[in-house]
């Protein structure tokens, strides 16, 4: 029934370490609490199961989303928010980092194996030349594979001791994903370093050639996959911790939640909801519930309606002269400042565009350039107003800009005002 | 063009508060008492409580948030722990309810009667308009 009592199924750990994760800020001698509650919790409950990764899934559906426990052990405190500051190394940019370095050590390895790998083989022919044993031959190659990995790992050492820093301090991967990110490099020494060796002692030559391809497929799709999927599982852990982070979401910080980012990576959070009339009323008198919720935060951006601006024309007309761009540039400077131009661009041309088809259940892929001239969007931009008043005004105002700077162009240039639903 | 609306519409109507809302919210203050009478008179274990507080639907929709309210409790000495020995696995923790725990249970039921027949009051008058 209970084989394993000390193993820790690998969804388990990364519930729990997720939980760890969103739980920074609170005092560690509780979440600790809490961490083992639920770990208990988990393992009792599979105490009667076979513990398939389907009895785990079950147990961890019943358990809740951790983003929901998270946002209970923070109720009745200030908001993660008020005094979380998400630490450096918990940012996204550190497994992007980690990635690059270790795809760096990955391609110096590779290199340098490679390289001094040619060279023993050559030793080997001459002592081939000389009339020694096969035995002899297969000696002399295999030190040439072995030393060269050795080399390889020297000469990747600069960017793996990063590596092993970064994830030794970063809270974003389980200390099993850590441990294979740093072996990772040495895996990879290894496996170039072994297989052209064994399969020189196996079948000659050619086995060297197998072996080292063998090594390649090994590096390339088991470590590639390998980084890969623990990468987009920190950066998740990274964005879920930003988004608790932030004095705008969760239950325990009574906002809206209507500024988007925040919201859509609470989607699975039923704070989210739980959040929207908080503010209006509370039963359970929890006034110190209540004050902590006026944290410092940028108004403006939860609660005004965003809007979608887009600038339609025929492709082909030419493009706007200088003083339009000029004008432009003048003008979404002066909207950023105020706050109402949150971000938007001009788009290439539709020769680079891609489309996606999808009809009667069928998806079917058509790019650009259009053979007949075509109405196409041109540029795009999210801005935020107080009121759709303000908004038709603003928009009014960015259009008039092209009749003015632009008055000879005869076809038509419709700019459209969209507001996002939220 | 496709129109961007629509998928993002669906995302959003995910997160228009639902009926469960209310539910959640009234949970809020309520819930850490049921676990204190639940613990009245009896020792229990997290996974016991927890299956208890979700059966119903009601009280508890995801069984972790149990342990952020029981370390609350233990952390205002309303309950205390101790580990026993199972007859099926590991030893356990078991919590228990401590004299400030009755304490505050005793006056909870107290309050919650008044506000409860307030809170009916309040709505039997739209009751009876509706």
């Amino acid at each position: 029934m209970n084989q394993e009592p000390h193993t820790v199924h690998p969804l388990v750990a990364r519930y729990l370490q997720d939980l760890d994760v969103l739980m920074r800020g609170i005092e560690p001698v509780e979440r600790a609490e809490v961490v083992e509650g639920v770990r208990e919790h988990i393992e009792a409950s599979l105490d009667s199961t076979a513990r398939t990764d389907a009895d785990v899934r079950a147990a961890l559906d019943e358990v809740g989303p951790a983003t929901a426990v998270a946002e209970e052990a923070s109720a009745g405190r200030p908001g993660p928010g008020a005094f979380v500051r998400r630490p450096v190394t918990s940012r996204a940019w550190l497994p992007a980092v980690v990635a690059g370095l270790e795809a760096l050590t990955l391609l110096v390895v590779f290199l340098v194996v490679s390289t001094t790998t040619v060279v023993s083989t050559g030793s080997v022919s001459s002592t081939t030349a000389s009339g020694r044993t096969i035995t002899t031959q297969t000696q002399s190659s295999f030190d040439g594979s072995i030393s060269g990995a050795i080399e390889a790992l020297f000469a990747s050492l600069p960017f793996w001791l990063v590596v092993i820093v970064l994830v030794a301090i970063t809270s974003l991967w389980t200390g099993r994903e850590k441990a294979l990110l740093i072996a990772l490099p040495l895996a990879t020494a290894v496996a170039f370093g072994v297989l052209p060796t064994l399969g020189y002692a196996l079948v000659g030559i050619t086995g060297v050639y197998v072996g080292a391809w063998t090594a390649i497929a090994l590096v390339g799709g088991g470590g590639g996959v390998g980084l890969w999927v623990l990468v987009r599982r920190a950066v998740a852990r990274s964005v879920a911790l930003a988004s608790w982070g932030r004095p705008t979401s969760g239950a325990s910080v009574a906002v809206t939640g209507q500024h988007p980012p925040a919201h859509r990576s609470l989607r699975s959070l039923r704070g989210a909801e739980e959040s929207r009339d908080v503010r209006v009323e509370d039963l359970a008198g929890r006034s110190t519930y209540l004050q902590t919720q006026q944290l410092p935060q940028p108004k403006g951006l939860i609660t005004m309606p965003r809007f979608m601006g887009f600038v339609r024309m025929e492709e082909g007309v030419g493009s706007p002269p200088q003083a339009l761009y000029d004008a432009m540039e003048t003008h979404i400077g002066e909207q950023a400042a105020k706050g109402v131009f949150l971000d938007g661009g001009g788009l290439f041309g539709t020769e680079d565009a891609v489309n996606f088809v999808v009809r009667n259940g069928e998806t079917s892929r058509v790019d650009g350039p259009y053979a007949e001239a075509k109405e196409v969007v041109g540029g795009w931009a999210i801005m935020q107003y107080d009121t759709l008043e303000d908004a038709i005004a603003g928009q009014q105002e960015f259009a008039d800009l092209h009749a003015k700077y632009w008055p000879d162009c005869s076809s038509a240039v419709v700019a459209t005002l969209r507001q996002i639903a939220e | 063009m496709v129109s961007p609306a629509d998928p993002a519409r669906g995302i959003f109507c995910r997160m228009v508060p639902g009926e469960g809302s209310e539910l959640s919210h009234l949970r809020r203050g309520a819930l850490e008492y049921c676990v204190l009478s639940l613990l009245f008179g009896r020792e229990r274990y997290g996974l016991d409580i927890a299956r208890e507080l979700t059966a119903s639907g009601v009280l508890m929709s995801s069984e972790g948030t149990l342990y952020p309210l029981l370390a609350r409790l233990r952390r205002s000495g309303w309950v205390t722990t101790s580990w026993q020995e199972s007859t099926e696995g590991p030893p356990r923790r078991y919590y228990s309810l401590t004299a400030a725990g009755v304490a505050a249970l005793e006056e909870f039921r107290r309050a919650w009667k008044v506000f409860r027949d307030a809170v009916d009051a309040a709505l039997a008058r739209s009751g009876e308009l509706s």
